[in-house]
């Protein structure tokens, strides 16, 4: 029918969401189901998840997919799923930030070592590396706050939220586009990928890892 | 992107009659699930949380749908609908149709991406 997205949610215990708790088995699954939609998780949750799991994760999926993967992430919201998982709603934003960095960190460079304060590693090369170079696209599921506009701005990262006050949106997208050029990111305040041009890079890059 | 909850039909009251408990569920186990916010839950990390937790668990879909909060109409309603959102903050790169009101049946929300597939996505293909 022509849409370009499948994307589903992290959730978990409640009906609200619940019955989704990884995405990536879902859109791999959909990844077989389909030939051209792109595959977005909308959206991981690195609070209750560890950066070495979910970029193996990710590289899985974007190699069952022939490179049609995209990471989104999310910093949770429902406070059950931190008393269950046994995280502090206080440790969210420092959990976000460094999860997604060792994961960026991750797909992009072989041999990363990191030494943050939460999950520290030396050495490692995720597997499999990912189909698309340097990685799949990072989406950041925001909805209200000015800094969390301008930080995904600043990172060159996309943008997913939800409609609210219009004049309230219209400054939110105003902040993360001046962030994103500010940054001296390329193109316009949104881009797209070239799903053919990094599949060829990485079908050469993968071989290196084969016996 | 915007994600946006998104039900098409022939025209605005069959759409609006068969959306419109689909919705109003979705937004009943959202705040079931968010309660403990309204229960006096707060966090150094979600300063606003509690108060726009509150402020969505008094939404339902007939109050959502005049703020562009949800997407359900006829094509041509849904197309005025997209268009005024998107001139309204100044654009956005993708629309992604939230199909979560999981209590529609099957065949309806099959029927209702069709049109949307067949009647809406070509208006704005061609812009």
């Amino acid at each position: 029918m022509g849409y370009g997205h499948i994307r589903t949610v992290e959730h978990y215990y409640n009906r609200y969401g619940g019955y989704s708790t990884n995405p990536i088995v879902f859109l791999s699954a959909a990844s077989q189901r389909s030939a051209r939609a792109r595959l977005i998780t909308g959206a991981l949750l690195p609070v209750f998840n560890n950066p070495l799991k979910m970029a193996g994760e990710i590289g899985m999926q974007d190699a069952i997919s022939n490179g049609r993967m995209e990471a989104g992430f999310a910093r949770a919201f429902l406070p059950h799923e931190f008393r269950t998982f046994g995280r502090s709603l206080d440790e969210s934003i420092a959990r976000f930030d460094e999860g997604i960095e060792q994961v960026r960190r991750l797909l992009e460079k072989e041999d990363a070592t990191l030494t943050e304060n939460l999950h520290g590693f030396e050495n490692v090369t995720s597997l499999p590396r990912p189909t698309q170079i340097p990685r799949p696209s990072f989406w950041y599921a925001t909805t209200s706050s000015p800094q969390s506009f301008e930080k995904v701005g600043r990172l060159g990262h996309k943008i997913m939220t939800i409609p609210r006050s219009k004049p309230q949106l219209r400054e939110l997208f105003g902040i993360y586009r001046d962030a994103w050029r500010a940054a001296g990111h390329p193109g316009q305040w949104y881009h797209h990928d070239d799903g053919r041009h990094v599949l060829r890079r990485q079908q050469q890059r993968s071989h290196r890892h084969l016996p | 992107m915007m994600t946006v909850a998104m039900y098409c039909a022939g025209n605005s009251k069959e759409a609006t009659d068969t959306y419109r408990e689909p919705v109003n569920r979705h937004q009943r186990y959202l705040a079931n699930a968010a309660s403990d916010w309204a229960a006096g839950t707060t966090s150094k990390d979600y300063p606003n949380h509690p108060k726009m937790l509150e402020a969505l668990r008094k939404m339902d879909h007939d109050a959502m749908r005049p703020l562009n909060m949800v997407w359900t109409g006829s094509p041509t309603e849904i197309i005025n609908m997209i268009t005024t959102l998107h001139n309204d903050v100044g654009g956005f790169d993708v629309a992604s149709l939230m199909s979560n009101a999981w209590t529609l049946p099957a065949d309806k929300a099959a029927a209702s991406m069709r049109l949307i597939s067949e009647q809406i996505m070509p208006h704005f293909k061609a812009r």
